[in-house]
């Protein structure tokens, strides 16, 4: 288990001798002036630029805005989803009458939602909960319905002739064998959550790595925005593989399907 | 052609005239034709007869995880509505009856838990993995086990329960002859120890009579019941012993016979 999280497992070195080689491409390029581009910085620059950042202590408060967010809204959409998955899932009458009025919603895009919410809430962090709520539900709720509906017609048998009640077949079985595809929606609502967070953050509620990102490019500030995008996406690597640990640990049964994966 | 003695006192389970109509897409089928039958208590009764005669199906009836469409299944004289408590059903496919991500102690608890403290949880399921001689397996994952310990683990999980009838789908149709053997001495061994009533689905001959005190042939489809033929070889039976009793190659013959008279293969 300890070995799993080594960084050193984790360094892939062919993958990362790779990256090195595009940076180095790229700093070429710009001080060579191949690339001719007005506002492309050189790596080096937005090293510079994020290590400044760091220092005014400015990256951490906005870092410490956007995912206050992402977890306040992720955490909310999980119990949502979760929530309307399992009724979703246990009631054929739910599925029956109102699956089609969620469906109708699904493909609406969360962005869409944006100027509504403006228009109620104001440029504020409900504004910018809602977008990220609205949007990372889904995952969730779709792979919880998926996980409960799918748990083979056998364990259904199993927990009648073992005499189970309902709820202890909803949390002894039924919860447990979807649990990997519910983590799935978890993982996958995280990803949504850090996405719509940052778009959010770029046009509903001007605080946070979103409006950073829109405040340097305003400022005439190219290598303070690539430094706070770059970092976006790393921050979203390390929370994706935080779950990944995570889940690893919560279902420790289920390994099975982690070593053959 | 012979009539199930459904009237018996001593019977825990009685079936009669019982129907069952499904629907595949939407046209009517009939699985089970008016079969009755009777199970005593204490009773082995092992069930044959070829693919469609409806044996899963009976079973499924006596474990109450479908309803009949006519006629009456008496669990000790009440109505089978949902699954009688005392009864429980065995699968074949132990790999799906298992629940893979609970250790083999903790499957075999499964139906314990919220019904007995820790304590007595502990001792309940430690008692049945010794019946079936997994006790140094508790910890293990189904997935770690061979078939035939899983189907172990499957079956202390029902022994666990303590019941009254255990009602067995062909759960040692997927195993080995080898392990089949041992398994079937260590059921007969439950049964001896217990006086649990068994109901017990194959479609190996052999295996019917060897086990059985009665076998039932069942006709198809639709289900009926062909024949019932008593078993007398003596108890304790013994694997080469008992199959080499010229009793026990007469009533395989006669049973081999019924099963194709029943309009088997």
């Amino acid at each position: 288990m300890l070995r799993r999280i080594m960084p050193l497992r984790w360094l892939n070195l062919p993958g990362t001798l790779t990256l090195v080689a595009i940076a180095a491409v790229w700093e070429a390029a710009v001080r060579s002036g191949a690339a001719a581009f007005e506002y492309l910085p050189a790596p080096s620059a937005i090293g510079v630029a994020f290590l400044e950042l760091v220092r005014s202590g400015e990256l951490l408060a906005n870092t410490a805005h956007t995912l206050r967010s992402v977890l306040i809204g992720w955490l909310l959409s999980c119990a949502i989803g979760l929530a309307l998955g399992l009724l979703f899932g246990l009631s054929a009458f739910a599925r029956r009458y109102f699956l089609a009025s969620l469906e109708v919603l699904r493909p609406l895009p969360a962005i869409a939602f944006l100027p509504v919410a403006l228009l109620l809430f104001n440029f504020s962090l409900t504004t910018e909960l809602i977008v990220i709520v609205y949007a990372s539900i889904w995952p969730v709720f779709v792979n919880t319905l998926g996980g409960i509906v799918s748990v083979a017609a056998r364990l259904h048998d199993v927990s009648l002739t073992l005499q189970l009640s309902r709820a202890r077949t909803l949390t002894k079985v039924l919860i447990p064998a979807a649990a990997p595809a519910i983590v799935v929606g978890f993982r996958l609502g995280l990803g949504t959550a850090v996405v719509m967070a940052i778009i959010a953050e770029m046009l509903g509620n001007p605080h946070g790595l979103g409006y950073a990102v829109v405040s340097a490019l305003q400022a005439m500030r190219p290598e303070r925005m690539f430094a706070y995008v770059l970092f976006v996406g790393v921050l979203a690597i390390a929370l994706n593989a935080c779950l990944v640990v995570a889940s690893r640990r919560l279902l420790p049964g289920h390994t099975r399907e982690a070593a053959r994966a | 052609m012979a009539e199930a003695s459904h009237a018996d006192a001593r019977s825990i389970f009685e079936c009669h005239d019982v129907s069952l109509e499904l629907f595949p897409h939407g046209v009517r089928r009939l699985i089970i034709d008016r079969l009755s039958v009777a199970v005593g208590a204490g009773e082995f009764l092992t069930i044959v007869g070829s693919s469609g005669t409806g044996k899963t199906t009976l079973l499924r009836l006596l474990g109450g995880l479908v309803p009949a469409t006519s006629g009456s299944v008496r669990f000790r004289g009440a109505p089978v509505t949902g699954a009688p408590k005392g009864v429980v059903v065995v699968f074949q496919d132990y790999a799906g009856a298992l629940l893979q991500w609970r250790s083999v102690a903790r499957n075999v608890a499964l139906g314990l838990e919220g019904v007995l403290d820790a304590k007595q949880q502990a001792a309940r399921v430690a008692e049945a993995l010794q019946m079936v001689a997994l006790e140094r397996n508790a910890d293990d994952y189904p997935w770690q086990l061979s078939g035939g310990m899983q189907q172990r683990v499957q079956i202390a999980r029902a022994l666990a329960l303590k019941p009254d009838v255990m009602l067995m789908d062909e759960p040692f149709g997927a195993l080995d002859a080898m392990t089949k053997a041992t398994l079937q001495d260590e059921l007969l061994q439950v049964h001896a120890q217990t006086g649990t009533s068994f109901v017990f689905i194959t479609h190996d001959i052999e295996e019917a009579v060897y086990l059985g005190d009665r076998v039932v042939v069942l006709a198809g489809p639709p289900g009926r019941v062909h024949k019932i033929v008593p078993i007398s070889l003596a108890r304790p039976r013994e694997q080469i012993r008992t199959r080499q009793e010229p009793e026990f190659l007469r009533l395989r013959r006669e049973i081999h016979d019924a099963v194709v008279d029943a309009g088997g293969h």
